[in-house]
């Protein structure tokens, strides 16, 4: 009986067709080889895994072809064993994995094994084609952990081979169907012409890689809400102690006078001077995965006091002990939500702060977490490079119509304290927002004549006057300079809001940062720091908006999900720089879209008035024509270079005659060259092969004799 | 010309698809990269021309083949345009030989290839035209495009023959009978018929010398003078059975192999098959003649009467007509009448019949009077060489 069972095995394991080409079994295992190496680029693997594999995956391909005839049902017997004892160290990894997130590089680590445990029988092409497809998986795993551009590295020489894999696949099935190849003439050119497919696929991966580059252009990428397997890791190093405040890594004694690092913004601390300047650099500070572009905010000030916003200076709460920490239900809001899912990938020592979209539902964070008493979210010290955190949260999604429908009611105790103003406020700043509001019937309206009118009357300007001492800040904005950035903007939004009886507050964090299409990454730098007002609905809670810039804070654009968008944005951008400030964005923006519609329908017209019609087009290039035509072209290039070029008249025969001597016959050469050029038979394979000879050896002894001489 | 993605091609295309839903869903921008490139693949060779519409095809092959022999028979591929044509592969589907398939490389703007094949003959017919297949998915396989041609050919297929040695009623001392053209004569052909006087004429080898010495005058051996006799073959039936060695086929190998040895030994034969308008005839073919028509024929399963009457009214009473038939179907059911019918109009009868259960057992013979035939008949079977179901 298990001979009778070992023989079903042989049976059923006998290779129907081995493939014998080596020079696709090489292909497929380069393709494997950098789709591996990729991941142990991107630290998925270790590096003594990845140094064994470099051994073993040469070897199994080796041993797989010199065994490739054979049935290896031996082979494949231990190959199973292999498979299930790599299965088994898999499940022994998922007992140290912390998060869902981390399986993915033991996982990994599985399909390189597995890769090299089915590398050691691959006898048909099938095979090979399946060992192929797993390598895209490999490198799909690769690239889902990248978060830069070091994977093109990778990614080039990977497609490439993948190409070429293809292109002997496609060969191999060719060779297997035929009974015989036909005689093909040769070009007597020698190098990569004397390939024959050569020119086929150089032509066809250009015009894959335009293909590919156009859909990658079109194709949008839009990003799914991840509620489950969200990383989070602590990083390198050890952190500034917040204790229980924050604690600002730039600014060591919290003074601004202290600031260690262009890249830090002095905001992210318990309070936010309006008289502090200075240039932020554009170091990348951080990089965020999210499934949505929103503001990352750190933390809410709630007081103003004429010169600064202070937030909540008291020892923050601890939220639990283990992740996720839920966000207290006391500070949630209602109403229509949007669930954004992000995680946070830290480049640059940060504030003690969770920076999180609108409301953090839930934070996984490797360390405590802690909760002011305005809802702001501190870790126990500052955020290193390498941290990882990860924030589902939700952020209102009324629309201003719906919010438009609210009563205005008086705020609840906990949220009146958001129309807190200070006493010596100058009484013409809540008689400028009841101007500006005049015509504005609820608050969402009131919201809006503000930030139009902020638009309209004042300019944005990092280097905004600093106010003078004793004076209000948001007066000296609102009446006497009428330049600011960010603070000032909302600040000044935040306090006439609150002067109409408006809760609102000012936050301090990141703009979205730009979207890399290749990674799909936000890269958030340290210039994105911004500050902005979120405004209190009845029933429906906070609600961000951006008074600095008039725009919707953070939402979905054209560009973030087509990167053609973001490319035409990016010209109209630049064009838009050029004209004149006066025109207003709206303005330069339209222009710079005209201006480019206008080239590309230009250049449309022009290529189709350019391009020669059939009956007009150019005689056919030297290139078009037959090995004939194309050595006597090649004879005449010498000739000419030897300064005995052909006269516009003469003939190839006379051109023959004066560059050789009369001792050499090449009539029946020329014979077979007027023909192909002109006949409708063409000349037989042996005389098209006997002229193009002698056209070489002409210009080779011409080319000789030159040297000669 | 026909262009569609092929079967890799969509699993490329779902690759591509699955990387952009991962993409989606890991919020991974290298997975739309991915995405892009593998769907660039199939978008790249959808745009990638094959130009098989300006090759060229010209087939080379003998005119005339036996069925069973194998035969050098090959392809020019021209190229008509100045541009190449990449690797496409040439399937020849003409029925007179297996399919074959040939490959060409990259082929060069006005450039011809050629390409030569060992073909065995499969089937009997004479062909006009074949249809060839073009097809290429060069560089990668993922998008085909297909040409089919219909290429002249001028090939005739004729049937297979076996050499008999010798056959009831054709050989001259076969049987005895009242036919005075068909009696045995004294001449010089081979067969010993007895001793007589010697005639002045008679050549001296011919000379018996020890009948001569007993008798004391010269005694001459007398040998059969051989004669020309008139000959019908009547070939009839449905087919049975599949490939070159079906029961029409069978029928047909027999009828050739019958009319060589006929006309091999000096006869003249008629050729007659019935058909639903009337009958097919053949008279006095040379065995040229006679392959040729008969690698035309077609399996027709109809009534013997009428192509047993054109024999009789061509070669008149007292003819040998050698019936080559069916046991099943019509005529199978008109073959003891047609017997019948011969003999009573004083012809000699043989007949040929194929066992049709022994190609396909669903098939019933209408043939069950064996009697009729007598002696003069030979069993076609698909498992039995036809030379030995010939020799009887």
């Amino acid at each position: 009986m298990p001979g009778g069972l070992i023989e079903i095995v042989r049976k059923a394991n006998a290779t129907r067709r081995p493939e014998d080409s080596v020079a696709l079994r090489a292909c497929v295992l380069g393709a494997v080889m950098v789709a591996a190496l990729a991941l142990v680029a991107e630290r998925a693997v270790s590096l003594s895994t990845a140094a064994l594999l470099t051994v073993a995956l040469p070897l199994a391909y080796w041993v797989s072809y010199r065994r490739r005839a054979k049935d290896n049902w031996h082979i494949k017997i231990a190959l199973t064993v292999a498979a299930l004892f790599a299965l088994f160290r898999f499940l022994g990894q998922l007992t140290g994995v912390a998060t869902l997130d981390e399986v993915r590089f033991p996982l990994a680590e599985l399909f390189l094994w597995v890769q090299v445990i089915h590398g050691f029988d691959l006898p048909a092409r099938k095979d090979l084609n399946f060992s192929l497809g797993s390598s895209l998986t490999l490198m799909a795993v690769a690239g889902s952990i990248s978060q830069d551009l070091r994977l093109v590295v990778f990614l080039v020489p990977y497609i490439g081979l993948v190409v070429a894999s293809l292109a002997l696949t496609h060969r191999s099935e060719v060779d297997e169907k035929v009974a015989a190849w036909a005689a093909v003439p040769r070009p007597s050119a020698g190098g990569l012409s004397r390939i024959p497919a050569l020119r086929e696929i150089l032509r066809a991966v250009a015009l894959t890689v335009v293909a590919g580059v156009v859909l990658f252009l079109v194709i949008p990428q839009p990003s799914g809400v991840r509620t489950l397997a969200l990383p989070f890791s602590v990083g390198g190093g050890a952190g500034f102690f917040g204790g229980g405040g924050v604690a600002n890594p730039g600014f060591g004694s919290g003074s601004p006078a202290s600031r260690g690092a262009a890249s830090s913004y002095y905001a992210f601390s318990d309070r936010m001077d309006l008289r502090v300047r200075g240039d932020l650099s554009d170091e990348l500070v951080m990089r965020v995965r999210a499934s949505d572009p929103a503001m990352w905010r750190g933390i809410v000030f709630e007081t103003y006091d004429g010169v600064a916003w202070v937030g909540d200076e008291a020892t923050a709460t601890s939220l639990g002990d283990d992740p996720p920490f839920p966000y207290p239900i006391e500070f949630r809001s209602l109403g229509p939500r949007q669930t954004v899912s992000q995680t946070f990938y830290i480049e640059q020592e940060l504030a003690s702060v969770i920076f999180a979209a609108g409301q953090p539902d839930a934070v996984w964070y490797d360390g405590g977490v802690r909760i002011d008493e305005l809802g702001g979210l501190r870790t126990d010290s500052t955020l290193t490079p390498g941290t990882v955190y990860s924030v589902v949260s939700t952020r209102g999604a009324a629309t201003d119509e719906e919010l438009r429908k609210l009563p205005h009611v008086e705020p609840p105790e906990n949220i009146a304290r958001y129309l807190q103003l200070p006493d010596d406020l100058p009484a013409r700043v809540a008689a400028l927002a009841r101007r500006i509001t005049a015509g504005a019937g609820t608050d969402i309206d009131k919201v809006r004549a503000i930030e139009r009118y902020l638009r309209d009357n004042y300019r944005y300007s990092i280097d905004s006057p600093v106010p003078p001492a004793g004076q209000d800040a948001v007066d000296h904005f609102l009446f006497d300079t009428d330049v600011g950035f960010c603070e000032q903007f909302a600040s000044a939004t935040a306090v006439m809001l609150r002067t109409l009886g408006i809760p609102a507050r000012v936050a301090a964090g990141y703009t979205p940062g730009t979207r890399n299409p290749l990674t799909g990454y936000y890269e958030v730098r340290a210039s994105d720091a911004h500050s902005w007002v979120e405004v209190w609905f009845p029933r429906n809670g906070w609600y961000e908006f951006d008074p600095t810039f008039d725009v919707p804070p953070a939402t979905m654009q054209a560009a973030d999900l087509f990167p053609l968008a973001r490319l035409v944005r990016a010209a109209v951008s630049k064009l838009g720089d050029v004209l004149p400030e006066g025109l207003g964005r709206g303005a330069r923006d339209a222009i710079g879209y005209v201006l480019i519609a206008t080239i590309l329908v230009g250049a449309w017209i022009a290529r189709r008035k350019l391009r020669p019609t059939r009956k007009q087009r150019a005689p056919v290039s030297v290139e078009a024509w037959g090995p004939i035509t194309r050595a006597l072209a090649r004879y005449e290039s010498a000739a000419a270079a030897r300064h005995r070029p052909r006269a516009p008249s003469e003939t190839a025969a006379e051109l023959l005659r004066r560059t050789t001597g009369a001792d050499r016959d090449a009539s029946a050469a020329l014979r077979a060259f007027e023909r192909e050029r002109y006949a409708s038979e063409p000349p037989s394979w042996e005389e098209t092969a006997a002229a193009v000879d002698t056209f070489t050896k002409l210009r080779d002894e011409l080319v000789s004799s030159d040297r000669g001489s | 010309m026909t262009r569609f993605p092929t079967r890799r091609a969509a699993v490329v295309a779902g690759a591509g698809t699955l990387l952009i839903l991962a993409g989606v869903t890991a919020q991974a921008g290298w997975l739309f990269v991915l995405a892009a490139g593998a769907l660039g693949l199939v978008g790249g060779s959808l745009v990638v021309r094959h130009r098989l519409g300006s090759v060229e095809v010209e087939r080379a092959a003998p005119r005339r083949v036996r069925v069973g022999d194998e035969v050098s028979a090959g392809f020019s591929l021209r190229n008509r345009s100045s541009s190449s044509v990449p690797m496409f592969v040439v399937s020849d589907e003409l029925d007179a030989f297996a399919p074959a398939t040939v490959g060409c490389e990259r082929l060069p703007g006005n450039a011809t290839a050629h390409v030569e094949l060992v073909r065995g003959a499969l089937r009997r017919g004479v062909f006009a035209e074949g249809r060839i297949t073009m097809t290429s998915g060069a560089p990668f396989g993922l998008v085909r495009s297909r040409r089919r041609q219909v290429v002249p050919v001028d090939l005739t297929v004729v049937p297979r023959w076996v050499d008999l040695r010798s056959f009831p009623l054709i050989d001259p001392s076969a049987a005895a009978t009242d036919n005075p053209e068909e009696r045995p004569m004294a001449g010089a052909g081979q067969e010993y018929m007895g001793i007589r006087e010697y005639r002045p004429g008679d050549p001296l080898r011919s000379v018996h010398w020890r009948s001569t010495a007993r008798a004391s005058k010269l005694i001459v051996r007398e040998y059969e003078r051989e004669v020309s006799a008139r000959i019908g073959i009547v070939l009839a039936g449905a087919d049975h059975g599949d490939g070159p060695e079906s029961s029409f086929e069978t029928l047909v190998s027999a009828a050739a192999s019958i009319g060589l040895h006929a006309l091999d030994a000096g006869h003249s034969i008629y050729v007659v098959q019935p058909g639903r308008d009337g009958v097919e005839r053949l008279a006095e073919p040379s065995p040229h003649d006679l392959l040729g028509w008969l690698a035309a024929l077609q399996p027709v399963d109809a009534p013997l009467d009428a192509a047993i009457d054109a024999a009789h009214d061509a070669l008149g009473d007292g003819a040998t007509v050698i019936v080559v038939s069916s046991d099943a179907g019509e005529t199978g059911s008109s073959v003891a009448a047609a017997l019948r019918s011969l003999r009573q109009r004083g012809s000699h009868a043989l007949l040929i019949v194929a066992q049709s259960a022994s190609w396909d057992k669903r098939h019933r013979a209408t043939f069950d009077d064996v009697a009729v035939a007598g002696e003069h008949m030979r069993v076609l079977r698909a498992d039995r060489e036809l030379e030995t179901c010939l020799a009887g």
